[in-house]
């Protein structure tokens, strides 16, 4: 086998054939070595055994339903329909659903509006809990995952009220959301987006809630507070919450509490 | 000729001369001790089955390892050893360093020849399967290159182009892990 080469080989090339002549017979088990040789020197051939091919260790199969448990549980929740007020069909993507085919509908990424007055509730298990109001458009979250993919992200244009209520399972989560007004970001509260053409208000009645216009440093809104943003300006006008609000989130909270809770 | 007609003595001796042979080839290319009993145990089922047509004039050992390289080629193609591969690493299979043969030296030199061959098989394991082949026929089976060439059905020049890639990859795989 040596002196084959036609090209001198290197000094690693050289080292790398040392190497695998250098390797040992390595010795296999003894019971396989005497069961196989029994079988060998029978005429008939009779096999030992099916091969095997290859099987899962136990520690894949663990580690395969680990993996498995780790992301079913993992699984956002879907959205639901949890009631309307006044509303027979929905825009979802500029395509208008009847309310009781809605549900089929709710895809995170979906873009919702009602085509007029109305009432919308929506709702994901445990985290999140959205009223559409009027004409506000609202793009869809995902719902925020059990560990992973706890940062959720919604849009909202259009002129109306969007009430938001977010349940214990929200705990550690983050959603952002944005208009062209303005951008905030809430880990845990009740506050509504009130916007209207040019403006946009935020009323908290509780928790944390951060806002500025785009692009700027996001500020707090301490709760019972709102901040109003006009579009194209930089300065944001802070005050006592709306009471009409104050009133609709109280009636919100309870109504999501009651969900949240069965 | 006994062999030929299979009379079991004469067979027991074969499997004796050849079992080191064919097990330590397919052991080190498939990198795994139940996989290599497995694919071992097929090709002595193939070599009692064709053992009728052995030339008693010629040097078995292309012939086996013909057999024995064929037996791994198709474990390498089957999809299910494909998977095993991708969830198993060779770091996870120490058995095959611990069936090395028990050489009688002083335990830290035994130890430390241990440690090489591991490493060494690593670098061989980390190889593309078609130059794993070559230069394992070649430098652990002692094939010439037409022989390997006339086993897996390439060229001469194909083969030697694939040793001497084999053997670069390897001897910077090597420079690496053990300067």
């Amino acid at each position: 086998m040596s002196g084959e080469e036609t090209h001198p080989l290197d000094e690693q090339q050289l080292r790398a054939r040392a190497s695998v002549r250098g390797l040992s017979r390595p010795e296999a088990r003894a019971e396989f070595r005497e069961s196989l040789r029994a079988s060998f020197m029978d005429s008939a051939q009779r096999p030992l055994r099916a091969r095997r091919g290859w099987a899962p260790r136990p520690w894949q199969l663990l580690a395969a339903a680990a993996v498995f448990v780790f992301f079913s549980m993992n699984r956002p929740a879907a959205w639901r329909v949890i009631g309307s007020e006044g509303v027979a069909q929905v825009l979802v993507d500029g395509r208008l659903v009847p309310v009781d085919r809605l549900q089929e509908e709710l895809r995170p990424g979906r873009r919702l509006q009602l085509p007029g007055p109305g009432r919308l509730d929506l709702a994901s298990a445990g985290t999140l809990f959205f009223q559409l109001e009027d004409r506000i458009e609202l793009t869809l979250p995902r719902s925020p995952a059990r560990w992973i993919g706890r940062r959720v992200d919604a849009t909202v244009a259009g002129s109306g009220r969007l009430r938001v209520m977010t349940g214990d399972a929200f705990a550690g989560a983050r959603l952002s959301m944005r208009s062209e007004i303005a951008e905030w970001e809430v880990t845990g509260t009740c506050f509504t987006v009130i916007a209207n053409e040019g403006l946009l208000c935020l009323c908290v009645l509780e928790g944390d809630v951060r806002a500025c216009p785009p692009g700027m440093a996001m500020t707090p809104i301490p709760s019972g507070q709102r901040a109003t943003f006009v579009a194209s300006v930089a300065e944001v006008d802070h005050g006592a919450m709306r009471d009409d609000e104050r009133v609709a989130l109280t009636a919100l909270a309870a109504r999501a509490d009651e969900f949240f809770n069965h | 000729m006994r062999v030929r007609q299979r009379e079991p003595e004469a067979l027991g001796r074969f499997l004796d001369r050849y079992f080191p042979y064919i097990y330590g080839l397919v052991l080190r290319l498939v990198g795994d001790v139940p996989l290599a009993e497995d694919v071992t145990q097929e090709v002595f089922v193939k070599i009692h089955r064709a053992i009728g047509s052995l030339d008693p004039q010629r040097d078995p050992s292309p012939w086996l390892t013909t057999i024995a390289y064929n037996a791994c080629r198709d474990l390498w193609r089957s999809s299910s050893y494909r998977m095993s591969r991708v969830s198993s690493s060779f770091d996870a299979r120490p058995e095959l360093t611990d069936h090395l043969p028990a050489i009688e030296r002083d335990p830290e030199q035994k130890v430390l020849a241990r440690e090489r061959e591991a490493i060494v098989q690593k670098a061989i394991d980390r190889l593309p399967e078609q130059q794993r082949e070559v230069v394992m026929l070649h430098d652990y089976q002692g094939l010439t290159h037409d022989q390997i060439a006339q086993i897996i059905g390439a060229s001469h020049a194909a083969v030697r182009k694939r040793y001497s890639r084999a053997l670069s990859a390897l001897g910077e795989t090597l420079t690496e892990w053990l300067p």
